[in-house]
């Protein structure tokens, strides 16, 4: 049964690709009002599922409800009541002028012709965006086009918005940008929902009210940001900065008892390695020093660090997310 | 749902004249490089000393020419560009009418291209002193027209279709270009073709109208002499339209399906 709130619900949710296993056994419910984090690495399914939603793709096995209605067969429900933004697109016609491929866009999304001149207008203004309004779409910079994308994607008042990855490749100032629209936006109207899929661990901590982790086309664990941060609250992380280390050394490490998670990442640049590991007692981290030092590797850099989203993933996973 | 559909369709070509005519370049270029390849033409007629009716059949088969290129290049593998731009997931997801998207390219393609063929019509009658028949203006008229509302709808169905298509659209389009101009005898009558293959011609609007162009203003022939031409036509817009239609949303079934509505760079 399908309940008022919840404006999304999957039920034993799959999807194959030939032999390749896209999404497997999907149960979810995202309610009404929130911002519902998917994350996880690239190639874990978060875009798939966001096309099963926005009734792009077929699902091969299970139910999907939007606003209760089946994405299967009520397709055309759904539609008028959805939009999606994904970071890497650049919809639109590079000839046209911005205006011109908001008021485009308009029309798709059922205004009348004046009326769509009317929004595009008054939304132009209300984000700031009359300094590029007349200019090119093909002309814009990267934090422009997304900005311009995230008014797109508003242009029909979703009560479903599906962001994809909205601030990848952008710099800094730009992300924080458009990160600031998205709370605002979902301030605005408790109707409105946020389906929100990135791999930036701050993304996800800063905007969501619960985060799905997704590895490998599974949901892994399903709570809001403090209470995946639980997870890890009695566990203690530590940073350790060495040179570049053999994986026979990386073998030997993980196989020390008490280890909960570690990961590696290697600079070659810098000729250094960062392990980041997880353990429930301090103590073990005396035998993984011993142990890189036997080794004949220096230590360079030995940390205690606060717990992250990070780390919920590096424990639940095994790795980090990249 | 008509209005939705008109709707869409208006802004659709809203796109393609604002933005194919935003730079005048490329207006010059569309008319001035067909004037090459018509003129090279012209110039092997004179050369040959051809009747007048030769000069003139050609000059209107490469104006015509210029629909055929747009409905392959622009037409036909649109919704392919659309789905790599990322726009075909949008229009799908919006929930507005794909037959809008498309009749929309289609009325967009064939202004512009009416614009660029009439360039090279004018031109082509001036620069080489070609007479036609002015009293037969309204049949041609609805003739031209006839023959554009047919080609687009076959152009629909490219575009529907093409949506099967990676990386290959563009072979499909030079595997389409030449035979069908070579059908269509854009500089001979398909009189001159066996009757099977002049059967075959006729389900080319582009040869249809051709043809009925060529009766109408070259050999002054009456409106009723080729009344067929425009019934076929008319036949052919129906035909077209309804499979366009029909195929569309079987392409959109399957892509859904497959994945094919937002699968990119296959």
């Amino acid at each position: 049964m399908i309940v008022m709130d919840e404006v999304v619900t999957t039920i034993n949710l799959s999807r194959y690709f030939g032999n390749v296993v896209a999404l497997d056994n999907i149960n979810i419910t995202i309610n009404k009002g929130e911002i519902f984090g998917l994350l996880g690495p690239n190639g874990s399914g978060k875009s798939t599922l966001i096309k099963i939603l926005a009734t792009l793709l077929l699902p091969s096995k299970g139910e999907a409800y939007v606003f209760g209605f089946d994405v299967k067969t009520q397709y055309d429900k759904i539609r008028r009541m959805i939009n999606i933004v994904a970071g890497d697109d650049r919809p639109g016609y590079g000839i046209l002028k911005v205006k011109e491929s908001l008021w485009f866009f308009s029309q798709l999304y059922g205004y009348g012709i004046k009326e769509g001149w009317k929004v595009v207008n008054s939304l132009i203004e209300k984000f700031n965006m009359q300094d590029f309004a007349e200019r090119r779409i093909n002309r814009l910079s990267s934090g422009m086009m997304q900005k311009y994308n995230f008014v797109r994607g508003i242009l029909n008042n979703p009560k479903l918005l599906f962001l994809d990855e909205p601030t990848i490749g952008l710099d800094v100032n730009a992300a924080n940008e458009i990160r600031s629209y998205i709370k605002e936006w979902i301030k605005e109207d408790g109707e409105r929902t946020i389906l929100l899929t990135t791999h930036y661990m701050a993304e996800a901590q800063q905007l969501c009210d619960r985060i799905a982790i997704i590895h490998k086309g599974r949901i892994i664990k399903i709570d809001t940001v403090e209470g995946l941060l639980k997870l890890v609250s009695n566990e203690h992380v530590f940073e350790i900065k060495t040179p570049l280390i053999p994986e026979k050394l990386m073998d030997s490490l993980k196989k020390i008892e008490g280890i909960k998670a570690l990961d590696s990442e290697s600079d070659v640049s810098s000729y250094t390695t960062n392990l980041r590991i997880v353990v429930s007692d301090e103590s073990i981290i005396a035998d993984v020093i011993s142990s890189i030092k036997a080794s004949g590797t220096k230590i360079l850099a030995l940390s205690k660090v606060e717990p992250t989203l990070e780390d919920v993933f590096l424990y639940l996973v095994g790795r980090k997310l990249k | 749902m008509i209005k939705e559909i008109l709707k869409v369709a208006y802004a659709r070509a809203y796109v393609r004249i604002k933005g194919t005519n935003r730079d005048i370049t490329h207006y010059i270029a569309d008319v001035f490089l067909p004037l090459f390849g018509v003129s090279a033409i012209l110039f092997a007629y004179k050369a040959l000393n051809a009747p007048e009716i030769f000069l003139a059949s050609a000059a209107i088969g490469a104006s015509m020419m210029a629909f055929w290129y747009n409905v392959l290049w622009s037409m036909a593998s649109q919704f392919y560009w659309e789905r790599e731009h990322g726009n075909l997931t949008l229009f799908v997801a919006s929930g507005s009418p794909l037959t809008g998207i498309l009749l929309g390219m289609a009325l967009g393609g064939a202004f512009n291209m009416t614009l660029r063929a009439s360039g090279v019509l004018i031109l082509t009658i001036i620069l080489f002193n070609i007479k036609l028949n002015q009293a037969a203006i309204l049949p041609t008229f609805l003739l031209f027209i006839l023959t554009l509302t047919s080609l687009y709808s076959l152009g629909m169905i490219f575009a529907s279709s093409f949506l099967r298509f990676g990386r290959s659209v563009s072979k499909v389009n030079e595997l389409l270009g030449e035979p069908i101009l070579f059908l269509s005898g854009v500089y001979f009558p398909i009189g001159v073709f066996p009757l099977a293959i002049q059967i075959l011609a006729s389900f080319v609007p582009l040869a249809l109208g051709i043809e009925g162009l060529r009766e109408l203003l070259v050999l002054n022939k009456s409106m009723n002499d080729v009344i067929w031409i425009y019934l076929l036509l008319v036949f052919l817009t129906f035909l077209f339209s309804f499979i366009a239609i029909k195929l569309l949303r079987k392409m959109e079934k399957e892509g859904r399906s497959k994945g094919t509505l937002t699968l990119r760079w296959e």
